[in-house]
């Protein structure tokens, strides 16, 4: 793929500008006037140390893992509470600042930063971020953590699970889930008031387990068998980025370089096959994890202040992706194959090229026009090669295969105006036109044409609303079968990526303030997409979004809100069991109620303060689908609901020292057919890991002193 | 390669803008933004000020000494420079004694209750702070839709709520309502756990990316938390180098790893070929077998668990 026409673009879109780019450069008020003793202000006061730390406990009633699926908070008992916000101004501008947040959780964090304002800054962050996916998932494999799964000696395999005669005395609780490790060190130096020389860095260890599917079997999947599997996560991610900036009242600018090195220190994932069908000697299956890689990408970001009102910027970033790691061989069983790999590594590379382009003109108070212009370049280096690969470690595949290194280029020109009419009204227009190309896809090109229109108004100081309504079309070329798929696709599906669409968005925001202390709102958004040129596939998407709120602060020390939001999703797909025209028929209805009340009360002031806040979150999701020819299951709704209650007290015992009292409620509960009740041995073909049902109903008390100075 | 009629687009769009540049260079000439402020500064500089604006005036300042703009040697800050008046304009005419009954002169503010228009309220910030964060601010969505930088920055506060863990959501849910509702969802980033905040995937003063995300694309931006998943991988997955989003919900969904729908549902949208991916969910046929392992547990990803790219040589099936 060419990358140099949108270098003539973006020449052609600013060389007009060229020729009057000539203004003036606005001088700031510099220096303070020596009348001015700013004798009242209070720097003085400021200096020194200041700031509140926070020590207590909460307990928690419950075990559940979902309620602390972020937090770690998931055992039942005591919990520390601990949090500390520091700050220390010393003379000539120097500083230093502490935060420390749930220091006596998993999801702890501590950041510091001090330096001289104005002169150099340095900061050091560290922060925990658990991730709990399952709690006591059962399998009967062992070595969860390592790259190596084995099953008791005593196994016996079976054809399918609920023949495994040995399955339920090999069972094993087991956690599953995460735990980052971030540690952040950063700096700036500020040579003068224009320059800004700054670099940052961060290593993070994320490690555990994670669910991953080991699957035996050959090209017919009612023959495959497979087990989920406690794979290992143990990943550290490094990421670098350093730059300079440059900046004036009329150009800024901005270089840099960023850097992303990811490193997984498991580079597979074996484990000992469960079943005895297919092949039986098909002991051991061997999965690639996630191979390092690497990214590097020179940025520069710009922007010019052509007129007084007139301003272009500029953002290019050339990237490119590396990843060279050893390939496994195709299979463990040796038996299965004598084909040697075509190499013994990717050599994968991919270089990447952003480009956007933008142009703000006021030419009168009026009107307002901008111009972007967006290029991106995903161009896959990587070479291509054939592969005699064998099928899930079990049988040697009839036909090879070759990858496909896609890539894609995307150009995207968005022109757009608004005028300002009398009353506060102001009209809002634009269009935008997208070209897509895709190498190795079905649909080498698509375009899309989108044009909006809008308005706001603000026909009195209480009421101001906005309304825009969007519309797109996409076609493109010929969608053609891609000769390596292999088995094909049915010819009449399309993909939603590539296929024609009519879309149309309507947006609408109002907000009425009746009175000066009741405010209410609308927000609405709608959606819907048209695919009716595809036979197969996605063919119509809707969703909408409408939100209703309402404020009302009495006084100074009492205000109130609630909200309520409805959103619709929608979608229809066709298939074909037959693989041949439409003979099944899918409409997925998401149905989701959110509302939220809360106050926050001022009991008295400097004394005590109350707040309290109630969220309720409830999906439904329903799954039709329905044939006149296939006999069909039912399948149930799927159900998630939430209820959400917080409460706090804050009562100053002393001048410094206050007491805090802190209450949380959550109830959860979850009905989904895909989980509920589904043991290791309910799928008769896949074993897979069971585990706690994630509904709770939990109880969180603290209790905390609160030291100001 | 980008098409001809593109590139003649954008030549059309650039011819237009030279025109604009006569009315542009005329309007320059005659229209100074300044008529919101007055002409003359005051007499003391803060201590005039301090002098109404106490901690029991409508309007206290003193929280602002608690902030980095309040320190006088740093140069570039409003205290190293005219102080109040950096930002406020000129007060000599709002702070001079006023008769009886008379209405004092107006002087630039920022809050909500400002009728000087979001650009000229923006510029004293932009007169320092249009450096690399928000050189593309002008001309971006929120700049565009008339936000100030008051309308989501308090000045006058020891800690501005925006900058903070849980503020930040706060306020960008002020508009983004929807948002507000999906981080409620059972799958969903950490954000009503504090753990993640807007900000560290969008930057809302104007950004490189789509949706103001931070880096030049959506899975760039999503790469900086799980480069694992960026490769390139021997056997691609095409839409899942192309967009993250076009299979994930990035703000909350009700179906597992932020999908879209579940797998029997969302892989079926664009795969129908001879054989199990075409056959409908809840089939009982060809064989009983089909109901249960396609839809249960982790269903298509049963088997095909390495949806986002495989780098080893037999996992052109995304099963190793």
């Amino acid at each position: 793929m060419k990358s140099v026409t949108p270098s003539v673009l973006a020449i052609a879109l600013f060389l007009p500008l060229l020729p009057v780019a000539a203004i003036t450069d606005e001088v700031p008020a510099q220096g303070t006037p020596e009348s001015w003793e700013c004798k009242w202000c209070r720097f003085e006061e400021e200096k020194g140390g200041h700031g509140e730390i926070e020590g207590g406990a909460a307990y928690l009633s419950t075990d559940s893992y979902k309620f602390g699926q972020y937090s770690g908070l998931n055992a039942k008992g005591f919990n520390l509470i601990g949090n500390a916000d520091v700050h220390y101004r010393g003379a000539g501008a120097r500083f230093l600042d502490l935060e420390i947040t749930d220091l006596g959780l998993d999801s702890r964090a501590a950041r510091i930063e001090g330096g001289k304002q104005g002169e150099f800054t340095f900061s050091i962050e560290y922060d925990e971020l658990p991730y709990l996916q399952l709690n006591a998932a059962e399998t009967p494999f062992s070595g969860a953590g390592g790259n190596l799964l084995s099953l008791p000696d005593d196994w016996v395999p079976a054809n399918t699970t609920d023949q495994m005669s040995t399955l339920s005395e090999s069972l094993q609780p087991e956690d599953i889930g995460t735990k980052r490790k971030n540690l952040g060190l950063g700096g700036t130096f500020i040579p003068s008031p224009e320059w800004n020389l700054y670099a940052k860095f961060n290593r993070e260890t994320k490690e555990g387990t994670k669910t991953l599917a080991g699957m035996f079997g050959n090209d017919n999947a009612f023959a495959a068998r497979s087990a989920i599997l406690p794979a290992p996560v143990d990943y550290v991610t490094e990421q670098l980025e350093a730059g300079a900036t440059y900046n004036t009242r009329k150009w800024q600018a901005h270089i840099g370089y960023y850097g992303s090195f990811f490193k997984n220190e498991n580079k597979s994932l074996a484990w000992r096959n469960p079943f005895s069908n297919p092949p039986s000697d098909a002991n051991f299956g061997q999965m690639a994890l996630e191979p390092d890689n690497s990214f590097h990408q020179i940025f520069f970001s710009g922007g010019y202040q052509f007129l007084r009102r007139t301003r272009g910027t500029a953002h290019v970033a050339w990237g490119r992706m590396l990843q060279n790691e050893s390939f496994l061989p195709y299979t463990t069983n040796g038996s299965l194959t004598s084909s040697s790999l075509p190499r013994n590594s990717l050599d994968g590379r991919v270089d990447t090229l952003a480009i956007k382009l933008g142009l703000t003109s006021t030419p009168i108070d009026k009107l307002r026009l901008k111009a972007n212009f967006n290029f991106t370049d995903y161009d896959n280096k990587t070479d291509k090669a054939t592969y005699d690969y064998v099928i899930a470690d079990s049988t040697p595949s009839l036909i090879s295969r070759t990858n496909q290194p896609y890539s894609y280029e995307k150009g995207l020109l968005e022109l757009s105006g608004s005028y300002r009419l009398p009353k506060q009204t102001k009209v809002l227009a634009g269009f935008d036109y997208e070209s897509f190309d895709r190498t190795f896809q079905e649909r080498s090109n698509t375009r899309e044409a989108t044009a909006w229109g809008g308005v706001r108004v603000r026909p009195h100081e209480e009421l101001e609303a906005t309304l825009k309504y969007t519309y797109a079309e996409r076609d493109g070329g010929a969608y053609e079968e891609v000769p390596e798929i292999s088995p094909p696709e049915n010819a009449l599906l399309r993909k939603y990526n590539m296929a024609d669409r009519k879309r149309s968005k309507a947006h609408a925001y109002v907000s009425y303030m009746p009175h000066e202390l009741v405010t209410f709102g609308l927000s609405m958004d709608y959606a819907t997409d048209d695919y009716s040129n595809s036979i197969l596939g996605l063919t119509d998407g809707e969703e909408t979004s409408v939100t209703l709120d309402a404020s009302y602060v009495p006084r100074e020390d009492l205000s109130l809100y609630a909200f309520y939001t409805r959103d619709n999703i929608d979608t229809k797909q066709v298939g074909s069991q037959t693989f041949s025209t439409p003979d099944w028929f899918a409409d997925g209805t998401d149905r989701i109620n959110t509302a939220g009340l809360g106050v926050k009360y001022t009991v008295i002031e400097d004394k005590l303060d109350l707040g309290a806040d109630y969220t309720y979150s409830q999906a439904n999701g329903a799954i039709d689908v329905h044939s006149s020819i296939i006999d069909l299951t039912p399948l149930p709704d799927l159900k998630t609901r939430l209820h959400q209650l917080k409460l706090y007290a804050d009562y100053r015992l002393k001048e410094k020292l206050s007491l805090r009292l802190d209450y949380i409620y959550e109830d959860y509960e979850q009905s989904d057919f895909t989980t509920d009740g589904v043991d290791p041995d309910s799928i008769r073909t896949v074993l897979s890991l069971g585990g706690e049902d994630s509904n709770y109903s939990a109880h969180l008390m603290g209790i905390s002193l609160r030291y100001r100075f | 390669m980008m098409r001809n009629h593109m590139k003649a687009l954008v030549l059309a769009i650039a011819g237009g803008m030279l025109l604009l540049q006569a009315p542009a260079a005329i309007s320059s000439q005659f229209n100074d933004d300044s008529d919101n402020v007055g002409t003359t500064y005051s007499k003391k500089g803060a201590d005039s000020c301090i002098k109404c604006h106490d901690e029991d005036n409508e309007y206290p300042v003193f929280p602002i000494f608690k902030t980095k703009h309040a320190q006088p040697a740093d140069p570039r800050t409003p205290f190293g420079k005219r102080q109040c008046e950096s930002c406020h304009g000129p007060g000599g005419e709002h702070s001079k004694k006023i008769k009886s009954g008379e209405e004092r002169p107006p002087i630039l503010s920022f809050g909500h209750k400002s009728v000087t228009p979001p650009t000229e309220r923006n510029r004293p910030c932009l007169s320092c702070h249009e450096d690399h964060g928000r050189i593309n601010w002008k001309g971006s969505i929120h700049e565009t839709n008339d936000l100030a930088c008051a309308s989501c920055h308090v000045i006058h506060t020891a800690k501005d709520e925006v900058m903070t863990r849980f503020g930040q959501q706060e306020v960008c849910f002020r508009c983004h309502k929807k948002e507000r509702s999906d981080i409620f969802r059972t799958s969903t980033h950490p954000l009503r756990y504090g753990k993640i905040n807007c900000s560290d995937c969008h930057d809302s003063h104007g950004a490189p990316g789509p949706h103001l995300l931070i880096r030049p694309s959506t899975n760039e931006t999503c790469f900086t938390c799980h480069a694992e998943k960026r490769g390139p991988f021997l056997w691609q997955h095409a839409p899942v180098d192309e967009d993250c989003t076009l299979c994930h919900r990035s703000h909350g969904s009700s179906h597992p790893a932020l999908l879209k729908k579940r797998s029997f549902l969302l892989c079926r949208e664009c795969h129908s070929s001879m054989g199990h991916p075409s056959i409908a969910p809840g089939s009982s046929t060809p064989t009983a077998l089909s109901f249960d392992r396609f839809l249960l547990a982790k269903g298509c990803m049963n088997c095909h668990p390495q949806v986002h790219g495989s780098n080893h040589p037999s996992g052109v099936k995304l099963n190793r």
